[in-house]
């Protein structure tokens, strides 16, 4: 799944560390979100749309869209 | 009281009452020395460290589960495939170590599963945590 945390973390001037502890995970969660090696639980990916302001759709976007289209 | 307070004073108790046995144990020892010698007054002896170990026990399995909620989700994932490492090979190497002990005249001390067990851990979470770095 592609993910747009890296640029919204950017605009909010926010290091790996600040997001961390607003979402109350570990630095690590956060990077390896950003770096696309994991994805978030569904709890989480709400409280970080909830953080920005945003939808889920529009910070989490899967990998191919035909994938979730067939 | 929190969670964690009464975990404390659980370990503080199961450790107390383990001091206690203990010497009760070494009394008993002194009182009569043939207890070493006598195979059913020995585990008559041994039987008030029993509680105390259970207890530290349950303490010690509430104290895991803390750290495992305190945990955030990556960690906990993290712990998971370390642990099914550890589970996988423990069990794969037992058995082999089993068959080995069952066709040839070699006694393997299998008590160093604990070990196994711990090792196992360590790879599977260096293995993991690297993974998701």
């Amino acid at each position: 799944m592609k993910n747009r945390l890296k640029v919204l973390r950017a605009e909010n001037n926010w290091s790996q560390a600040d997001l961390a502890e607003r979402l109350g995970v570990s630095r690590q969660t956060v990077n390896s979100i950003e770096t696309g090696k994991y994805d978030p639980s569904l709890p989480l990916a709400f409280r970080m749309a909830d953080l920005f302001g945003m939808q889920i759709e529009d910070i989490f976007q899967p990998e191919n869209k035909a994938d979730i289209d067939t | 009281m929190n969670e964690k307070s009464r975990t404390y004073r659980l370990f503080l108790l199961g450790f107390l009452a383990l001091a206690l046995s203990f010497l009760l144990y070494c009394v008993l020892l002194i009182t009569d020395p043939d207890l070493w010698l006598d195979d059913k007054h020995y585990l008559l002896a041994t039987l008030p460290t029993i509680p105390p170990v259970l207890i530290i026990g349950y303490a010690l399995a509430r104290a895991i589960g803390i750290a495992i909620r305190e945990m955030d989700e990556l960690q906990q994932r993290i712990q998971l495939e370390a642990y099914s490492l550890s589970l996988a090979c423990t069990v794969v190497l037992s058995l082999a170590l089993g068959l080995f002990q069952l066709f040839t005249e070699l006694y393997i001390n299998l008590a160093f599963v604990a070990f196994m067990v711990a090792l196992f851990w360590a790879f599977g979470f260096l293995f993991a945590k690297r993974k998701y770095q």
